[in-house]
């Protein structure tokens, strides 16, 4: 049970109740609980479904990526370059349905736009695979974001709401309340969590986290899921992409900034290690949501943006060094027994 | 294979197929084409005094960084740190409590040591990977630096008269802030090659567990590293603000990418224990040529961008392949 | 694992218990929000103090926000909450002429007065303009044209290419050229974008003064640009003119006859930020009358409604004001 959880705990505990506690999974849960009940007590707006899920959806653009760069993350790579793929494939989207008047189009050309973004940072990854993913996804995403701003020079692309079916993807709503971004994050997650830990392309893709050198020698094809990975991340751009351009309706070459490293500070709170091999789809879930609460609740009391940041900054590296100090408090305790 | 290639490479042989040597060669042929595609404008002294000027902030920066990607860390808040150093100096300046310009800087350098070695402690102690560590301190450093101004700028008359024009004059012939530049690399270089703690830097790098057995205190050496770089971030924040006359909360918002391209374009590895300060002084002169030069050579506004991008992926892309040749080579003559 | 589940059912009790304890909540005061750009950046913080100050004149509550960077997608979330918290209106520096539409319609729908200031976007009931984009655009020609003596060539150093005012600006002030005989000897060589960043601006500006050494004027409708401009030429002791738009407490080092720039213009954000407060006062008690009629603010002064584009109405504050070598030390206390 331990060995998949986010954090590798070496010591053996004969008490089971404080072993469930030292679950990654179970401290995000009472993360999550906490930024819950603080909200409520800090806010009495917080608790208003409508609204509460008006500021969800707010999120799900950044949260559709966070589930592929768990991924990305659990291979041991990093992909800074998202945000520019997002940029992109969005400015396809308008330009392309501008100029062919039909969205399907444009929604084909953004998600191809987003697959190729992708597949070219899986090639350039695994044919010069000693180069590190940070430096190559850095450059790419600077020539994505470029090649849109080449593309839109000082104006925007727009005009896809007129498709009156196409502003339904974010403003649409399920039962006139769920909205359906959160709908399709929920099954996605589902699905990455199922291949993440049930299949055998998971089993390898933990494999190649934990020891890229030994899963090679026992036969796992690491370029060839590295590629894949690559290529998936960039299709979700696409998606994301998708749901944004029906969320803002005029695409300029700055949209989704930072979003990268907002993806990658959800994964890792969600406990899924940058150097790769560990970490749970429902970690991330979890993390997803707290983080996106938190800033909800915190903008709720009407913080500055800025504020919020260094907040949420703090949050992370408390958390992320939360075993550590666990254990040197159990080492505390042990010497004075 | 012919014969002469089989002889054992002389020092000048060793000497042209070292990284530094295809990077340079990199260098040459970009200022080339950028000298040519210019028509002549590039390599005029009141363009190289700009590029040196406006960039030695960004270089300092770099020398920092290679300390930390040596000992196999990285440092994505070193931009945050140089806004919130500079901007705690510039407030204190404002206020009357810094009245002179050595001590702006000495108490920038203050305010950046802190900040390095808050990260150090995180990663060593708290054992945070660098990457986490430096991405929560970043968010962290970057709005304190908006907060502690209240939003707002330090405007260029709230500064001492001296503090401006120190990065503006120059000293036989050389800009201040190129000096300053000049005296880091030449004490990254000596430090990094001829002193105990430089050699114990390379080896917490290229293999931790190694240094550990032989007896080096990791924890000792990553805190101090970071401290050093926290330094160089205090010391570029005071830089930059002296140069450009003012205190933003977004002075320098992602210049930790340029710096850590200008240190892989000079040979760093990301992975530790690969890189010295002269591989970094030239990807930091490439970065800097690079960024300024597009406006110059008549590329639309448009297109600088990717071009930038495309430029970086390039020029780290040649650096492999001619090191994979040099291997390859290597490894016929070790077969002979 | 069943342990887990208790233990989370004993939390969630406890957090209900706490919702229930804390579910009155204040209300009834009424709140207007000023949402901006984004954060650090002084001239919104001027137009934040006027605001807050019509604010406090009117009784209500303010409430200032920033994205924490200047995108359209920060202000929806921003835009969001507000609604969650039923304040009473919002004036919105929209960082985009079209994306925020959907959103202010859903606020709108829930009664909440939302008005634009600075930027314009569609959806807003009224945009209080700080000065028309004509009138803005012509001041910069002039100062061109006057800086230049009439012929010459001259560039624009902008904010990023993004930046919808000084895009507008940049337009207007193509057309104003092309239609007129007298700027025909202006010669507009290049338009360069600073970002809005110190080190790309001093870039840009010096890149110009080396590419065109005949080059006359640089023209910075931006007030991150034209400080980086106006100190990078000042520094190369250049002959080159700075025209543009800038605060006055942030340029006065290098404002006056015998300086890199002779004057300058803008409007005062004190009083744009003032007249969005009163404006969401009057439109709250449908005290707005038809294109054409006046409008006549709590604090005395009155302005014409006219037709707005892309917003339903607007009205204008003021035009441009110039600080020159004279003005600039006592304009430099206010803002």
């Amino acid at each position: 049970m331990a060995t998949k959880s986010g954090r590798v705990i070496s010591h053996k505990s004969e008490f089971s109740l404080a072993k469930l506690f030292l679950r990654w999974e179970a401290l995000l849960i009472l993360i999550f609980l906490a930024v819950n009940v603080m909200n409520i007590c800090l806010s009495p707006y917080y608790l208003n479904a409508y609204n509460l899920f008006t500021n969800i959806n707010n999120f799900m653009n950044t949260a559709i990526i966070a589930l592929p760069m768990a991924f990305i993350l659990l291979l041991g790579d990093i992909d800074l370059s998202v945000g520019g793929n997002v940029c992109l494939s969005a400015t396809m989207l308008g330009i392309v349905y501008n100029a062919t008047d039909n969205i399907w189009l444009g929604i084909a050309a953004c998600l191809a736009t987003a697959t190729l973004c992708g597949l070219l940072n899986g090639v350039i990854l695994t044919k010069f695979s000693e180069l590190a993913p940070m430096i190559v996804t850095l450059a790419t995403n600077i020539i994505y974001r470029g090649l849109s701003e080449r593309i839109l020079g000082n104006g925007s692309t727009g005009g896809m709401l007129n498709v009156s079916w196409f502003s339904k993807i974010f403003y649409g709503r399920l039962f006139n309340l769920i909205p359906y971004p959160l709908i399709v994050f929920a099954v996605l997650a589902v699905v990455f969590g199922l291949v993440m830990h049930k299949t055998a392309f998971g089993r390898r893709m933990f494999a190649i986290g934990s020891n890229k050198k030994a899963a090679a020698y026992a036969g796992v094809k690491v370029d060839k899921i590295r590629l894949l990975v690559f290529t998936l991340t960039g299709f979700m751009c696409g998606l994301s992409a998708v749901i944004y351009c029906s969320k803002l309706g005029s695409v300029k070459s700055d949209v989704a900034d930072g979003f990268d490293l907002e993806a990658i500070s959800m994964c890792v709170l969600g406990g899924i290690s940058t150097a790769g091999g560990k970490g749970t789809m429902v970690g991330a879930v979890i993390a997803v949501f707290t983080v996106g609460l938190l800033r909800y609740g915190l903008g709720l009391i009407n913080l500055e943006g800025q504020t919020i940041r260094i907040i949420i900054g703090a949050l992370l590296i408390c958390v992320v060094m939360f075993p550590t100090i666990r254990d040197a408090v159990k080492k505390l305790f042990a010497k004075k027994k | 294979m012919n014969q002469k290639t089989l002889r054992k490479p002389g020092k000048i042989g060793e000497l042209f197929r070292s990284r530094e040597a295809s990077l340079l060669l990199v260098m040459v042929l970009l200022v080339a084409v950028i000298q040519w595609r210019s028509g002549g404008l590039f390599l005029t002294g009141d363009v190289i005094k700009n590029v040196t000027q406006n960039y030695a902030h960004t270089a300092v920066l770099a020398f920092g960084m290679l300390l930390v990607l040596l000992i196999g860390g990285i440092d994505i808040s070193i931009g945050a740190t140089l806004a919130l150093s500079g901007m705690a100096t510039c407030l204190m300046m404002r206020d009357g409590y810094i009245t002179n310009p050595l001590v702006a800087y000495l108490f920038s350098m203050l305010v950046g040591t802190v900040c390095g070695l808050v990260i150090g402690l995180i990663v060593s102690k708290g054992k945070v990977i660098p990457i986490i560590a430096t991405l929560g301190m970043q968010y962290v450093f970057r709005g304190l630096a908006y907060y502690i101004a209240g939003y707002d700028w330090v405007a260029s008359d709230e500064l001492l008269p001296g503090y401006k024009s120190f990065a503006w004059s120059s000293f036989l012939g050389i800009n201040n802030l190129v000096w300053i530049v000049l005296i880091v690399f030449v004490v990254m270089f000596v430090f990094l090659k001829w002193t105990g703690f430089g050699r114990q830097i390379y080896a917490a790098g290229s293999n931790p567990e190694a240094a550990r057995i032989s007896g080096i205190n990791i924890d000792r050496v990553k805190i101090i590293v970071y401290g050093i770089n926290g330094t160089i971030g205090g010391l570029a924040g005071a830089m930059a603000t002296s140069l450009y006359g003012n205190a933003q909360g977004s002075t320098a918002m992602g210049a930790e990418m340029d710096v850590i391209a200008a240190c892989v374009i000079g040979g760093v590895s990301l992975n530790g224990g690969q890189g010295n300060a002269f591989g970094v002084l030239l990807g930091a002169i490439t970065i800097a040529i690079i960024s300024k030069s597009l406006s110059l050579v008549g590329i639309d506004a448009f297109w600088q961008q990717a071009l930038k991008g495309a430029i970086i992926l390039v020029a780290v892309l040649v650096n492999v392949l001619v090191q994979r040749n040099v291997a390859r080579r290597a490894l016929k003559r070790r077969d002979i | 694992m069943k342990k887990l589940i208790a233990i989370l059912l004993v939390a969630l009790m406890a957090m209900s218990l706490v919702a229930c304890g804390n579910n009155g909540g204040e209300a009834g005061e009424a709140t207007y929000a000023i949402v901006c750009k984004d954060a650090s950046n002084p001239y919104m913080l001027r137009m934040i103090s006027g605001f807050e100050a019509a604010c406090e004149a009117l009784g209500v509550k303010s409430v200032t926000k920033s994205p924490e960077s200047a995108t359209v997608d920060g202000q929806i979330t921003i835009v969001n909450e507000l609604v969650a918290q039923g304040v009473k209106g919002i004036a919105i520096a929209a960082n985009d002429a079209a994306a925020l539409e959907a959103t202010i319609q859903a606020a709108t729908a829930q009664g909440i007065v939302v008005v634009t200031l600075d930027s314009d976007t569609k959806g807003s009931q009224m945009f209080v303009n700080q000065a028309g984009v004509e009138q803005v655009a012509q001041v910069l020609v002039d100062s061109v044209y006057d800086m230049a003596g009439g012929e010459g060539e001259f560039a624009i150093l902008s904010a990023s290419s993004t930046a919808t005012n000084q895009n507008a600006w940049i337009a207007a002030m193509e057309e104003i050229i092309a239609a007129d005989e007298k700027y025909a000897n202006l010669t507009w060589v290049e338009t360069v974008y600073g970002d809005d960043e110190p080190q790309k601006s001093t870039d840009e500006a010096q890149s110009l003064m080396t590419k065109y050494p005949n080059l006359k004027v640089i023209c910075c409708p931006t007030t991150v640009g034209v400080l980086a401009c106006a100190q990078a030429v000042q520094n190369a002791g250049s002959s080159i003119k700075v025209a543009g738009l800038g605060l006055p407490s942030e340029m006065k080092d290098y404002v006056g006859d015998d300086k890199v720039c002779p004057y300058m213009y803008l409007w005062n954000p004190i009083d744009v930020g003032n007249c969005a407060a009163y404006m969401i006062d009057a439109l709250a008690e449908g005290k707005v009358g038809e294109i054409g009629t006046s409008f006549e603010a709590k604090n005395g002064t009155s302005y014409e409604v006219m037709a707005g584009d892309p917003a339903a109405k607007q009205i204008i504050v003021g035009p441009p004001f110039a600080f020159t070598g004279e003005n600039i030390a006592e304009w430099a206390e206010v803002y």
